[in-house]
């Protein structure tokens, strides 16, 4: 999920996927529309106590626990997080490292 | 795995459709998912959700309002067939109330708020058509009580908005269309090709009447029969000048120059000649006679001379035909006209339908009017039905939650009483609850259908039943009716009522399944259509078997109301509204019909 992004707008492009995987799911017919009545009542609903990063996450983590077809997205979603966290580590810290250099070269 | 191979990229197309699932939807035939997917599509996913959730209906107003114009309006745009607002008294007072209906119903839908418009058909209905309600309203009604708010409580029951979204879905599709409209249309399209062919025949009449104007034009250039000589002259002159105004020109240039001196002499021949006096110089005007005799008799001269003239004519002949068509042109071009219309008649006259086929013509087209008046009739009703479907949306989603409801009610007695019946699970237990089952045939007509056989229930066979248990003794009177009763009389063998009556011993199964017999002939009168009328409520209040029920009921409707709080929103049955007030001081003028009410909406049910 883009670190940019305020907590709205993170928002907003959860409840789009999450969305599309449930239509998805109902035109594929394996969300039946009494389940898919209640699955979008409860997004709604829980939705709406969403305010920052960690109130969103475990929004999703207790919307897959809930209903399995959104355990794909809610794994993937964490997994591609971390490896963002990691990477951005990486990068801050051969940053500090060619700063270090720089500034060694210079005095 | 490699930590090479695994990074944010490879994790993201591991995330692919599902962190990506709108490429891979398409569309639908399902009302609700075709309105969430366009909401999504258009980057709408709030809205989609609530149309999935139910909290909205699928529809917008241009939707609903299209559907009601296509299958309520007769009326078309001429140029681009589009339909318009009706212009019919009737169709017009239809499309308006279906409209308002329709806007009443959504409201209460998706905001939960009650109009007149919405609950007046609801109140009608219950009061004329719902025998299990219709009482209970009388009474309140005869007691001052507010129906209106009685009703609204009714509304807010659950299943009853989930009724009434059900039927807008399905009624206001749309994609509805009257199918009668393409036949009237086809019909309309047929009748108009034969009536052209027929209007294309051309009658004897035509051809004289055509004839007759042409005379009448041609009639008008006889005062100008003098004008037409003059100019057929002319005209015949031209043209015999123009065939000889090559040879005339090479006339004129070749005596030109002998003619024009010769002319010029006998100019001023003449001129002398005009000075004179005949009484005293006649022999000198003789000399000049013979001089210009002798010039008009030199042939050059004479060539010249008539090439001269003829040319002169030649050029002033246009302009004298120009002058004297100006009068007659319109009148020629008139009689032109009126030729050409009696040549194309006459012409058309041959093509002619002969008198057979003009025969079946007029037979097809008297038939296809006949077809048109009743598809136009069919099609009057269709509008009629539909109107009836959207403005009893309200009524007949109170029907079928009352009914439900007594499905539901029926359903839970009946599970609580096999429960009781399954713990025997000796042969001899299993033939007592056997005959538990049979006997409640007891209150049904057998009819066979297809070589199957049916159990309807019958309202006033059940009330048999039920009177028994309202007599003193309450379910003890099923139990004993069951003990006293034949074995053919209670249509069982004779085996399953040796069983039966064996297990009528145990105290348990006594209470369980005699009264659960009188529950399911309670529902069972309902659900057939008996009244819940004074007499009933009497029974249920002051008899044992009626009130152990009651007691029965508040208790779980005392737990319904806790659990149901929330979902019925607007504190529908808090004491501080009207409707909880009917669980208060009034109870016993009208509380226990309503009671009923709400043990037979069901709502008991989710707390059983």
């Amino acid at each position: 999920m883009d670190q940019n992004l305020s907590a709205e707008e993170k928002k907003k492009n959860l409840i789009n996927k999450i969305t599309g995987i449930l239509l998805d799911e109902m035109l594929k017919k394996k969300v039946d529309q009494e389940l898919g009545q209640e699955i979008a009542t409860y997004i709604l609903n829980q939705s709406k106590n969403v305010k920052d990063d960690k109130s969103l996450d475990d929004f999703l983590r207790q919307l897959a626990e809930k209903y399995s077809i959104f355990k794909l997205y809610f794994v993937n979603s964490s997994l591609e997080n971390q490896i963002k966290k990691t990477d951005e580590e990486k990068i801050s810290s051969i940053k500090d490292q060619l700063s270090k250099l720089a500034n060694f070269k210079s005095q | 795995m490699a930590e090479a191979t695994f990074n944010a990229e490879v994790a993201r197309q591991a995330v692919g459709v599902a962190a990506n699932p709108e490429a891979a939807i398409t569309g639908t035939a399902n009302p609700i998912l075709e309105a969430a997917r366009v909401r999504y599509s258009a980057g709408q996913a709030e809205e989609s959700l609530k149309v999935i959730s139910g909290e909205v209906v699928p529809y917008t107003e241009k939707d609903v309002n299209r559907v009601l114009l296509w299958n309520l309006s007769s009326k078309r745009d001429s140029t681009t067939g589009e339909k318009q607002d009706p212009t019919n008294p009737n169709e017009d007072q239809r499309f308006r109330d279906s409209k308002q209906l329709a806007e009443s119903a959504r409201k209460f839908i998706e905001n939960g708020h009650i109009d007149a418009t919405l609950r007046g058909p609801i109140v009608t209905f219950l009061t004329k058509n719902s025998p299990a309600v219709a009482s209970v309203i009388a009474e309140m009604n005869a007691a001052g009580a507010d129906v209106n708010a009685f009703v609204d409580g009714l509304m807010k029951t659950p299943g009853f908005r989930e009724n009434l979204r059900t039927l807008f879905i399905e009624r206001l599709d749309p994609s509805k269309r009257l199918s009668q409209e393409g036949s009237v249309n086809n019909l309309e399209l047929d009748i108009a090709k034969l009536k052209a062919q027929l209007g294309t025949e051309v009658t004897q009449t035509q051809i004289d009447i055509a004839r007759t104007e042409l005379d009448t034009a041609k009639s008008a250039l006889t005062p100008h029969t003098a004008e037409l000589i003059q100019l057929q002259a002319k005209n015949n002159k031209f043209n015999e000048l123009n065939d000889e105004i090559k040879s005339i020109k090479e006339m004129y240039n070749k005596n030109r120059g002998v003619g024009v001196a010769l002319e010029t002499n006998k100019n001023d021949l003449l001129t002398q000649r005009t000075g004179l006096d005949p009484a005293t110089q006649q022999t000198q005007i003789d000399s000049i006679d013979v001089q210009i005799k002798k010039i008009d008799g030199t042939p050059a001269y004479a060539n010249y001379a008539t090439a001269k003239a003829d040319l002169a004519e030649y050029s002033a002949l246009p302009g004298e035909i120009a002058a004297l068509q100006v009068g007659l042109e319109p009148i020629q071009q008139d009689i032109q006209k009126k030729d050409d219309a009696l040549k194309a008649l006459i012409e058309k006259q041959k093509t002619n339908i002969t008198p057979q086929k003009k025969a079946e013509i007029e037979a097809d087209i008297k038939l296809k009017t006949g077809l048109l008046a009743d598809a136009k009739t069919t099609l009057e009703a269709e509008m009629i039905k539909f109107y009836r479907e959207v403005t009893h949306m309200g009524q007949d989603a109170m029907e079928k939650h009352l009914n439900s409801a007594f499905t539901t009610v029926k359903a839970m007695w009946k599970e609580e009483a096999a429960k009781q019946a399954a713990k025997d699970t000796t042969e001899e237990g299993k033939r007592a609850a056997l005959a538990v089952e049979k006997v409640q045939n007891l209150w049904k007509t057998k009819t066979t259908k297809g070589g199957l056989t049916f159990y309807k229930p019958d309202r006033n066979k059940a009330k048999t039943i039920l009177d028994e248990a309202f007599k003193a003794g309450g379910g003890e009177n099923i139990a004993v009716y069951l003990e006293t009763k034949t074995a053919a009389e209670l249509g069982i063998t004779a085996e399953e009522h040796t069983a039966l009556k064996e297990k009528l011993k145990d105290p348990d199964f006594r209470k369980a399944q005699s009264e659960g017999l009188a529950k399911q002939a309670l529902a069972d009168y309902l659900i057939a259509g008996g009244r819940l009328n004074k007499d009933m409520v009497n029974s249920l209040a002051t008899t044992d078997f009626g009130k152990a029920l009651i007691t029965e009921a508040r208790a779980k409707v005392d737990a319904a109301k806790q659990m149901y709080k929330d979902q019925l929103g607007n504190g529908v049955l808090d004491k501080s509204t009207r409707f909880g007030e009917y669980f208060k001081g009034n109870w016993w003028k009208w509380g226990i019909g309503i009671l009923a009410l709400l043990i037979i909406l069901g709502i008991v049910s989710a707390v059983k």
